[in-house]
């Protein structure tokens, strides 16, 4: 009992930790809303983010020769700035295999003001801190605050309450990402975005206020991607649901989420499902994240093609094709 | 005992519902009207995204706070009264409204967490999981003030609710009206329901840099960028 009293302890205050950040985490986007942060995200529309990389070869005209646009929202590790090594692999790859698609990869999907976790906020020295630790493979659990902390961002984007708020934020991030890299309206390129794990959640969230504004169809590529039963699936074209056979994470999308249960007939994804709209594919054995992960280059296929290169194989077949006369599967 | 901690214990007997807790809050005037403003400054702090939503200034938020907490109160009032007139008019005068009034008071005591309804994901859940645990209180509750077995409580205050709900529809509108604009003057804007401001922030489009706001420049390799 005594040996075990420390622990009881140490969980309690877990909890009430854990209970306080998710008080904490509506209070981003409904400040920005309710228009605390003043007018932040329309003066960043009009110049470029100075932490902001740009994924696009140097030297390329990045409007007249393409022929659509490809947002990738990362997962919930994602702390912001510098995408981690794989990432920006991915991103440098797609780049290279469809040239003619500007491949951007430079939005944080868990904050309304796009601003970096490490960046501008009461916590940002923690959370430098933290990151650090993931870097460094030190205090798995601090550094595993990350992941909470955006995770709870996901729910709010979910949560019927904050979601139109929080997607709308996150739309008009995405929409300034867009012009900052030659969008133009006048073209209407049409627009995929590719979330990978609660980048899933996200990427369906922002697609009616991107599809009301640009009027353009849009696509979203899920790359594990957990999701709720999100009003955006009846704004969007397709939904594309790449998943690894080893990969659990995806299935908490349909586990948490009533909508995503079948006997929630008349739900978002239910309908999205009878329309057709939902295609899932299996890329092969593949974890969520980390070694053979998606996005690893050094785990194989029987057919020699690393994860990452199925990967993007499959993302470009997906952007390349018409959606009609896709026969896209994994191994 | 101090009698903050003997709030304290009742409030706990009530959410384990207890009965002995409610036969003990007859006795205790101030502990009802306590928990009852206390739960509506929970419920108000937990369903504040709606003075986000319609942008109440900072200013002004903690006073919309306690405004909806003394509406909460009143509300409270008006259900106890509800229930008392109902089962004076079944049994008889021996029912007195205090009694009442404490016992429904104190069966408020689960609302007291209904500030964590503010939680993303979580918060609906926790609002029907508190909303049946406050029903449960209050009928235990008026089960011990009117001396009625359990079922014929929860009909009671069944009844009361329904005969509340009706009131509000006609006599009370005035009082209605009249909460509606304390509520409007206090947060200095209307304010509307999620699923009206849903529908506005859906048709409203992006902002997008007007012609004038917009130039062209060159940067150093030679691209065309909008600045």
């Amino acid at each position: 009992m005594l040996s075990s009293m420390p622990l009881l302890t140490a969980l309690a205050v877990i909890g009430v930790g854990i209970v306080i950040a998710m008080l904490l985490a509506p209070l981003e986007s409904l400040g920005w809303w309710a228009g605390w942060y003043g007018d932040y995200l329309k003066e960043s529309a009009l110049s470029p983010q100075p932490n902001n990389q740009a994924t696009q070869c140097e030297g390329v005209n990045t409007a007249s020769d393409k022929t659509a646009y490809l947002v990738f929202l990362d997962g919930i590790a994602k702390v912001g700035g510098n995408n981690d090594d794989d990432v920006q692999a991915l991103l440098d790859t797609l780049s290279q295999a469809i040239p003619d698609v500007v491949v951007l990869g430079d939005v944080m999907p868990y904050s309304v003001t796009n601003t970096a976790l490490t960046e501008a906020r009461p916590l940002a020295r923690f959370w430098r801190r933290a990151d650090q630790w993931k870097i460094q493979g030190h205090y798995p659990l601090l550094s595993f605050t990350i992941n909470i902390r955006n995770l709870f961002q996901v729910l709010v984007s979910a949560d019927k309450r904050y979601g139109p708020t929080y997607n709308q934020a996150e739309a008009q991030v995405i929409l300034n990402n867009l012009l900052e890299h030659g969008y133009q309206l006048d073209k209407r390129l049409p627009l995929t975005l590719i979330g990978y794990s609660g980048g899933g959640q996200i990427a369906l969230g922002v697609v009616p206020y991107l599809q009301h504004t640009l009027g353009v169809t849009i696509d979203v590529i899920s790359l594990g991607g957990v999701m709720s039963s999100d009003s955006g699936l009846s704004a969007l074209r397709y939904v594309y649901h790449l998943v690894g056979s080893k990969d659990q994470v995806h299935k908490l999308g349909s586990l948490m989420f009533p909508g995503r249960w079948s006997i929630v007939f008349n739900s978002y994804w239910n309908q999205a499902k009878r329309q057709g709209k939902i295609h899932t594919i299996a890329l092969g054995p593949m974890r969520h994240t980390g070694t053979a992960s998606y996005l690893d280059a050094a785990k194989y296929l029987d057919d020699g093609q690393s994860f990452l290169e199925q990967t993007v194989s499959v993302i470009k077949t997906i952007v390349t094709q018409p959606a009609t006369n896709h026969r896209v599967s994994g191994k | 005992m101090t009698s903050l901690e003997t709030y304290i214990e009742l409030i706990g007997q009530a959410l384990r519902l207890e009965p002995e807790a409610f036969r003990a809050a007859e006795t205790l005037p101030g502990l009802a009207l306590s928990i009852v403003l206390l739960a509506g400054v929970s419920v108000a702090l937990g369903q504040a995204v709606v003075l986000f939503v319609n942008r109440v200034k900072p200013e002004r938020f903690i006073a919309s706070l306690l405004v909806s907490a003394i509406h909460y109160a009143f509300g409270f009032g008006f259900w106890t009264l509800s229930i008392w007139l109902l089962g004076r008019f079944l049994h008889g005068d021996d029912i007195f409204l205090g009694n009442v009034a404490r016992a429904v008071g104190l069966g408020y005591a689960p609302q007291l967490f209904s500030f964590l309804i503010f939680m993303p994901y979580f918060g609906i859940p926790i609002y029907v999981l508190l909303t049946l645990w406050s029903l449960l209180a209050i009928v235990t509750g008026v089960s011990v003030s009117m001396n009625l077995l359990t079922w014929y409580a929860l009909l009671l205050s069944g009844l009361g609710w329904f005969v509340l709900q009706v009131s509000k529809r006609t006599i009370g509108r005035p009082l209605i009206g009249l909460a509606r604009w304390s509520r409007r003057r206090v947060a200095g804007v209307e304010l509307r329901d999620l699923r009206e401001l849903e529908r506005q922030v859906k048709s409203q489009k992006l902002e997008l840099p007007t012609p004038a706001s917009t130039e062209l420049t060159q940067t150093s390799n030679g691209e065309n960028r909008a600045k």
